[in-house]
């Protein structure tokens, strides 16, 4: 039993990782219908940027981190204008492909800059443990699920209660009505790219620093931040936060167990699993918007 | 003041929907825009509103001024910004939304308390206030119908394009709705350019009335000289000649060049 514990909980601290970086998804979706693809590559470079900010060029660590997410705003709005907007009224596939193709431009980029190896990220947060009972759980994961939650009650807020909120809501459901209502919708592109940005470069130093600042980091988007959108709901932002802890504690609890009976490797393939068993039942994910029917 | 001069529009570079066409909307007053499907009334209006962007369309010859600026170059969100709102033809509510926060919308350029301007659609509209928090795509037609309308009144328009604002709705509603335009119209002192299918009704608010066909304006009289012009009432109002009885060869009649005698 302390075991399960102890997996559980492990598993909804990567979850809330896994859940910022679904956030940033479902916003750059709901607005524009763009499925990101780039999202986890935009991860894995941003904490490079903090590493070479940070062991470089020597800076303090809060400037590292103030200085990358500075640059992700001002990234997020130069793709907004140079790839996403020569693309408007195109096919969607052609965007979500061209999404991928950058993915793959930043991961050259990375190796240019600084290699193709594993480095780690300094140390930001206290290493000592918390204890609850028989759990032991890093303090690092603690700051990260509660930098999740954080950011995640911040954007519902937004969303529900301002009126760039009800903007951003109203271009998702319809571009050319919003037009007509004087809302431009350009504008709400380039601000749900930086925001998006702004999460993944915080999902990127935060896993960094509990793993690794590393080119495989990259994957997490593809791997596990669809899944979990897929399993919330596309246009969900609740969703976007339950789809990471669920894929979270499946992959910690069913990794845990089912491991070391295969020879590892396994709690790679359960997100996975969990998509393929979401789009059998039920394809609109959790929260998902249902196509309204009138009868 | 609206007014278009000898607007063409393209859509595509090539496609050529309106050509020539030139009309006014005086301050404060209702004018209807009247035609078969496929003449470009709902091309005018987008013309007017900016929202031909959104189609791949553009004005390419002709002018349109609005109170003096010349709008035909703008961008919809400037035009909306001078107060030129149009309710797009369909009904297109936001769906997921509930009905308040459509209304809210539809202000989104306004600031300050939206409070009265919600109180004042609802005294429009009793039926949306009955509805207020549920979810826009689950109302009836009608309903969705006043919703867009509503809409449109939040933003508090010098200038209201209604696109078919009866498609789809009983009689009776229509009646309804035509009735909450015109009391707008006197209250707000909003100038309403209406495109419609159902010319009675439109007519019957209307001081001015213009009809059109294949891209250009063939008839251009106040609406009470509309309603009684005999094309009009053959091919619009529906009442040709009771009580004869037709021959085949009179069927050709309809089959005639129509020449529009004003």
């Amino acid at each position: 039993m302390d075991l399960f514990l102890q997996f559980f909980a492990n598993g909804i601290m990567t979850g809330g990782i896994y859940g910022l970086v679904a956030l940033g998804l479902v916003l750059i979706y709901k607005s524009s219908r763009v499925l990101n693809l780039a999202q986890g590559f935009f991860l894995m470079i941003l904490a490079w940027l903090a590493w070479s900010f940070a062991v470089q060029f020597g800076l303090p660590m809060w400037l590292s981190i103030l200085l990358v997410l500075a640059v992700s705003v001002i990234t997020g709005l130069l793709v907004e204008r140079f790839i996403l907007r020569p693309l408007i009224g195109q096919p969607i596939l052609a965007i979500i492909v061209v999404t991928l193709a950058l993915g793959y431009l930043l991961e050259g980029i990375s190796i240019m800059a600084w290699g193709a190896d594993t480095k780690g990220m300094p140390k930001f947060i206290p290493d000592e443990a918390f204890r609850i009972g028989s759990v032991t759980i890093a303090q690092q994961y603690v700051w990260a699920f509660a930098t999740a939650i954080v950011l995640f009650v911040l954007l519902l807020l937004f969303f529900r209660y301002t009126k760039w909120g009800l903007g951003m809501q109203i271009v998702s459901e319809d571009q050319q009505v919003a037009r007509s209502m004087g809302i431009s919708v350009k504008n709400v592109f380039a601000q749900t790219w930086a925001f998006s940005l702004v999460m993944a470069a915080m999902a990127g130093i935060l896993y960094a620093s509990l793993h690794a600042v590393t080119n495989f980091n990259a994957l997490i988007g593809l791997n596990k931040a669809l899944p979990a959108i897929l399993l919330g709901g596309l246009e969900s932002l609740p969703g976007a936060l339950v789809g990471g802890l669920i894929v979270g504690i499946f992959e910690s609890v069913g990794g845990g167990y089912i491991d070391p009976l295969v020879g590892g490797g396994f709690s790679d393939v359960i997100p996975l699993v969990l998509m393929l068993i979401i789009l059998l039942i039920r394809p609109s994910g959790i929260f998902g918007w249902q196509r309204i029917e009138r009868i | 003041m609206l007014v278009m001069n000898a607007v063409e529009v393209r859509y595509l570079d090539v496609i050529l929907v309106l050509r020539g066409v030139s009309l006014e909307v005086p301050t404060g007053k209702i004018v209807a825009l009247l035609g078969v499907n496929g003449a470009g009334k709902s091309t005018a209006l987008k013309a007017i509103s900016g929202l031909l962007e959104t189609e791949e369309g553009k004005v390419t010859d002709g002018s349109i001024y609005f109170d003096g600026t010349r709008i035909d170059r703008m961008s919809p969100e400037d035009i909306v910004k001078l107060g030129i709102v149009q309710v797009i033809e369909g009904r297109k509510v936001m769906g997921h939304l509930t009905v308040e926060q459509n209304l809210r919308g539809g202000a989104f350029l306004r600031h300050g308390d939206l409070r009265r301007d919600l109180d004042m659609v609802y005294s429009y509209f009793p039926r949306l206030k009955e509805r207020r928090n549920f979810t826009a795509g689950y109302l009836s037609g009608g309903e969705q119908q006043m919703l867009v309308i509503g809409r449109a009144m939040m933003a508090h328009p010098k200038l209201m394009l209604l696109d078919e604002p009866s498609m789809g709705l009983a009689p009776l509603l229509t009646r309804e709705i035509f009735d909450m335009i015109k009391r707008f119209n006197t209250e707000e002192k909003t100038s309403i350019l209406v495109v419609e299918q159902n010319a009675r009704a439109a007519l019957s608010i209307a001081e001015h009335g213009y009809i059109m066909e294949n891209g250009t304006i063939v008839l251009d009289a106040p609406a009470a000289k509309l309603a009684d012009n005999p094309d009009v009432k053959e091919f619009y109002l529906g009442l040709s000649t009771v009580g004869e009885k037709r021959s085949y060869r009179e069927i050709k009649h309809y089959r005639r060049r129509k020449r529009w005698l004003s």
